[in-house]
């Protein structure tokens, strides 16, 4: 099979001067037959079955495309609804200790302390709070020493961390008396139950 | 949505004739002429923000309808190929342009001009088609090939001289066969 589609046309000797195909009588009759056996071929296959099947598919795909689109869009809505719930929810949970009456202390402290012993009990409560009513310190105190809204000048840091060491000072004083406490309170427990033991050491007699 | 639906629609309606008409002469039966129309505007349907107004809607459609036809007469030459190879009668095929003797059972298409058209390599029958099937001008078919006009000129004469040759040659042999017939 001949391939010389690629030929420039001003050396083909097809093309004549007006630049159109030089076709004979014998060319001619050729591109007549082939056009009218185009149309004797297109008169017998019908295209109108085909186009309306077309259509059909075309509005088949497009009602599965709407129908994926919906259902998309209902999924999408669940999952912002649940998000939506789930959001609500965690913010619900942090806010209802604030909201909701305050939850009982777990120790009393050191003023109990001594009320607690001396009913037989051991208050084991130890941090910051059983020692003391006061909040603990050293966030509030760090803070107000190194974030003073508006406040540049070096006086007034100076005396804020003093204040701040002062009440680290009290803190840590109210540790070491809250230590003393507890250690006094178990000599007190060790000195009843030697006691109430006090032969535990003494052998029974075995004969008379 | 609905706008451009209808918009589409109405391409189709307007254009699927001439495209089927043409699928048909390239495949030469109905059935694969209706897939292959119809695939070619749902192509369109994929991309016609694509189109760009440049050209007619129609040289477009034609387009897209030949890439189609090319590559379907590719892969059913691949498979051809396969089967021969894995049967091991590859001297029994003969070595041929792609796809020019799979055209199918369409008797009216095979004793037609255009069963030998098919056996002219893709871009006479190209030309071919869009020129004497539809009509198309050789500024047109230049501009659906994608080639220069001087191409696409070229391309129809040698398609002619092609065919030609063939008429002569399907002609002496005939008259061989009177005068054999007509000798005893």
């Amino acid at each position: 099979m001949q391939r010389s589609d690629e030929l420039p046309p001003d050396d083909d000797p097809c093309i004549d001067a007006a630049g159109q195909i030089c076709l004979d009588a014998e060319s001619q009759a050729l591109a007549a037959r082939l056009a009218h056996e185009a149309i004797q071929l297109a008169d017998q296959a019908l295209a109108e079955p085909a186009r309306k099947r077309l259509l059909h598919r075309i509005a088949s795909e497009r009602g599965q495309r709407s129908f994926l689109r919906h259902v998309a869009s209902v999924a999408l809505c669940a999952v912002a609804v649940m998000a939506g719930i789930w959001a609500w929810s965690g913010t619900w949970h942090r806010q209802q200790p604030a909201a909701g009456p305050s939850p009982a202390p777990i120790h009393d402290g050191a003023r109990n302390s001594t009320a607690a012993s001396q009913a037989g009990e051991v208050n084991l409560a130890v941090g910051p709070a059983a020692a003391t009513e006061e909040p603990w310190p050293f966030l509030d105190a760090r803070e107000d020493a190194t974030a003073p809204p508006g406040m540049a000048n070096e006086a007034d840091r100076i005396r804020l961390l003093e204040m701040a060491l002062e009440r680290y000072r009290a803190a840590i004083e109210a540790q070491q008396q809250r230590i003393r406490e507890l250690e006094a309170e178990r000599e007190m427990l060790r000195a009843r139950l030697a006691g109430q033991h006090p032969a535990s050491d003494a052998r029974p007699a075995t004969r008379p | 949505m609905a706008g451009r639906q209808r918009e589409f629609e109405q391409v189709i309606n307007e254009h699927f004739a001439r495209i089927h008409r043409a699928a048909l002469l390239l495949t030469g039966n109905p059935w694969d002429a209706d897939d292959l129309a119809q695939e070619t505007f749902l192509v369109f349907a994929r991309s016609r923000h694509r189109f760009g107004q440049r050209s007619r809607l129609y040289t477009w459609l034609y387009g897209i309808l030949l890439n189609l036809e090319k590559r379907e007469r590719r892969r059913r030459f691949r498979e051809r190929r396969r089967i021969v190879e894995w049967h091991g009668r590859r001297q029994a095929w003969p070595e041929t342009e792609p796809g020019a003797g799979w055209q199918l059972e369409w008797t009216e298409w095979k004793q037609s001009l255009w069963a030998q058209v098919a056996t002219l390599p893709d871009g006479q029958r190209h030309a071919l088609v869009l020129r004497f099937g539809e009509g198309l001008r050789y500024e047109e078919i230049a501009a659906v090939l994608g080639c220069p006009l001087g191409t696409v000129k070229s391309r129809i004469y040698n398609g002619l001289m092609a065919l030609r040759a063939w008429c002569r040659q399907n002609e002496s042999a005939s008259d061989s066969i009177d005068f054999s017939v007509e000798g005893q």
